[in-house]
């Protein structure tokens, strides 16, 4: 497989996935689409322009050509470098810059591919991006490890709903156990935040709907049995539904039902705006 | 502001056939809620029960506070609301907004309440002809705070004003947050600058910035403008006002945008109409059923306020309006014509010379009164006045309570209401006050007016009718 890279002088991003591949012996062509590159990159931008990702701050650099296929960002390309698109669930696209970098997550069903993961954690970590990371409870053994060696500056715990709702919500089974262990570690990590998502879920008898305040304080009082502390930073996300179900999103004044019905066990609750 | 050293306290002026006779409470300084009666009899002391403000409603009940934030770690950040009995029991309470754990304070929940709340039934809180607000149900509309961070506006913390509303039952149903409606304010580009740099910092907490100071926020209830089909001007929308930015605005309930207001700046049409509002407080709209309803009746303090350009008298470009006497104005919220207004002229004094003499720089109140009358709080001299239509001064008291902490006297809002709001004591006597002479009035052991000898100088002439003082003034002559 043959590489090319476009990179931008002075991106911190793009000097880590070279050093990645100078690491592991990568061949790859470099050109810097500020300097000489810049021809070069402008045609292949013409060309492959639908399948270039434009942000608010513009192309994201570095981006990896293979003949084939194009990965962009640094989270993609190191982990399609480590594992072609094994990785893909753990890592996605990066919204965040200025030093930091997400859409990492342990949110795999299948962690046969864990510790490929947490190798491109290291690596990251250790050429200097701030890393935040998602959860929603699974694999509370990668998030041990992962706070353990201290790979992680800020968790999102995306916590679903209350535990006995998981498995209807997420179509994945959890157990209590497993949650509280999580929610237990994430506690234990640099700028957390728990956020339980207001969604829409099926019902067992009738239209989906909404999980109700009365579940969401299930949720809180979770977080707090399986932490033994009310104050962690809580948050409530309103999720929109899904366009093919009939169903009106939720109305903003109707957040502050659940904010008040949550803060009883989690009383710095807030809705996330 | 030129207060003597030596000065009567209570009630100095009172024309019973011309005020709009009934109690005042207000929070005396670090006593409690206090009900006077015309004559300045004390009817009722809730002692302890702060207020910021007080409000009585019919039956007896006051609406207050049990307590404060220590101001080590918030600054006006009263901790609950509550309404109390005639007998000092708590009937209803709300704390519920924010959890707070200050240092050394014990944790507890809060209402972070400030300068104003409005109890369903009622939208200004003060008495109005069948608007009665309710005692024993109905939502209550409450001015708080939030402390933030908003890049947008500065990357200091902020002490962020929010306006929500709560059921009986203490559910929270509706919340705005003024930062997140920064832009709709219309600051230029110097303010700006100021605002990231200076957002009005004060020093508790570590530092924030309380860069709005909304003191005012009422319901405007139903009105002329709405009936008219002007849809700014919703009965449920809500006006409040901005001391530190001299904005005065209204928003709509329904969207939280803002959809109607004056300031910051009165230097363009159709501002220009009201002269520049510095520092102003209580801005409200008149309700239906008194006179001059749906027009705005506001305490413009003067003193210093704004955020903009450097000059002299603001090295920074913070507090950079400055006007050394008060207004009250009534002004219609369409035209932005100024319909009735108390100034220093108004209330007989020479204007500017002796202007000063009404002024308070901070906190004040204007109440319409059903017979057209206006009671006025200039509260930094603690003095409360009710004048009428046409400005005569028909009543006066100036607060006896001083604070022992903060050395005034001062009185932040005060409210007239009806003797029958409280049928628990009988309606007091009205005795006149006629205004003394003070220049006969002497304290004892000084000596009478009048010299003990005396010789006119033949050759000279009279004094000149026209001033011209040192400073023009408006006894110049105009010609």
């Amino acid at each position: 497989m043959s590489f090319t890279l476009f990179s931008a002088t002075g991106c911190m991003r793009c000097k880590i996935v070279k050093s990645y591949m100078d690491d592991h012996g990568m061949v790859y062509e470099d050109h810097d689409m500020k300097a000489e590159g810049k021809d070069i990159f402008n045609g292949f931008y013409r060309k492959n322009r639908p399948d270039i990702f434009r942000g608010e701050e513009g192309i994201e650099f570095p981006i990896l050509y293979t003949g084939e296929k194009i990965k962009q960002g640094v989270g993609e390309i190191l982990a399609f470098l480590k594992a072609e698109d094994k990785l893909i669930e753990f890592i996605k696209r990066s919204d965040l810059s200025h030093g930091w970098i997400s859409g990492l997550n342990i949110f795999a069903n299948d962690v046969s591919m864990g510790d490929d993961f947490l190798e491109i954690l290291r690596y990251i970590k250790t050429h200097g991006l701030l890393i935040q990371l998602e959860t929603d409870g699974r694999n509370s053994h990668l998030l041990e490890t992962i706070i353990t060696e201290n790979l992680v500056d800020r968790l999102l715990f995306q916590l679903r709903g209350p535990a006995e709702l998981y498995e209807v919500i997420t179509g994945f089974s959890l157990e209590k156990e497993e949650l509280c262990k999580s929610l237990c570690l994430a506690g234990k990590s640099p700028g957390y935040q728990i956020i339980l998502s207001i969604s829409c879920i099926p019902r067992p008898h009738g239209q989906p709907g909404y999980i109700t305040p009365e579940e969401a304080t299930s949720a809180a009082a979770l977080v707090e049995q399986a932490t033994g502390s009310k104050k962690h930073p809580f948050f409530i996300k309103g999720v929109a539904p899904p366009p093919d179900l009939d169903i009106t999103p939720l109305p903003v004044s109707a957040f502050f039902k659940y904010r008040t019905a949550c803060r009883p066990y989690m009383v710095l609750a807030e809705i996330l705006k | 502001m030129t207060y003597p050293s030596i000065y009567p306290t209570g009630t100095t002026i009172y024309n019973p056939n011309k005020c709009f006779n009934g109690y005042t409470v207000f929070q005396a300084k670090e006593l409690g809620a206090l009900v006077i009666d015309m004559n300045g009899g004390e009817a009722k002391l809730w002692k302890g029960l702060h207020g910021f403000p007080n409000k009585v409603l019919k039956g007896g009940y006051v609406i207050g506070h049990t307590g404060e934030r220590s101001t080590k770690y918030g600054m006006q950040d009263l901790r609950d609301l509550v309404q109390v009995d005639w007998d000092g029991n708590v009937v209803w309470k709300f704390n519920e907004y924010e959890y707070i754990e200050d240092p050394g304070e014990e944790a507890q929940w809060m209402a972070r309440v400030h300068h104003d709340f409005q109890r369903e039934g009622n939208p200004v809180g003060y008495y109005v002809p069948g608007m009665e607000a309710k005692t024993d149900q109905g939502n209550t509309m409450i001015l708080g705070h939030k402390n933030l961070v908003c890049p947008h506006i500065s990357d200091k913390n902020l002490l962020d004003d929010t306006i929500y509303e709560i059921t009986w039952d203490g559910d929270i149903l509706w919340e705005w947050v003024c930062s997140e409606h920064f832009d709709s304010f219309g600051f230029r580009e110097d303010a700006k600058n100021i605002l990231s740099r200076d957002p009005n910092m004060r020093p508790c907490g570590g530092g924030m910035g309380d860069w709005m100071h909304i003191n005012s926020m009422s319901l405007l209830g139903p009105n002329k403008w709405h009936d008219e089909g002007d849809e700014r001007f919703h009965p449920d929308n809500i006006i409040a006002d901005g001391r530190e930015t001299n904005i005065i605005f209204i928003i709509s309930k329904k969207t939280g945008e803002v959809v109607w207001k004056v300031g910051p700046y009165y230097d363009y049409t159709p501002e220009k109409n009201l002269g520049w509002i510095i520092g102003q407080h209580h801005a409200h709209m008149v309700p239906r059923g008194l006179p001059g309803e749906g027009n705005i009746l506001v305490y413009d303090n003067g003193g210093w306020a704004g955020y903009g350009a450097c000059h002299p008298g603001s090295l920074t470009g913070t507090k950079n309006v400055l006007r050394d006497y008060s207004r009250v104005l009534e002004f219609d919220p369409i035209t932005l014509k100024i319909v009735w207004q108390l100034t220093p002229q108004e209330a007989g004094l020479v204007h500017p010379t002796d202007s000063n003499r009404f002024y308070s720089p901070f906190i004040s109140s204007a109440q319409r009164l059903p017979n057209g009358n206006t009671l006025i709080s200039e509260g930094s001299g603690g003095r409360i006045i009710e004048v009428t239509a046409d400005h005569e001064l028909v009543w006066e008291y100036i607060s006896p309570y001083w604070g022992k902490n903060f050395k005034m006297n001062m009185v932040y809002r005060a409210y007239r209401f009806p003797y029958e709001w409280i049928h628990q004591v009988e309606p007091p006597k009205e005795i006149e006050i006629k205004p003394v002479d003070v220049t006969c009035f002497r304290m004892p052991g000084a000596s009478p007016k009048g010299p003990r000898s005396e010789v006119t100088i033949e050759g000279t002439i009279p004094f000149q009718t026209s001033s011209a003082l040192c400073v023009i003034s408006d006894t110049d002559d105009k010609k």
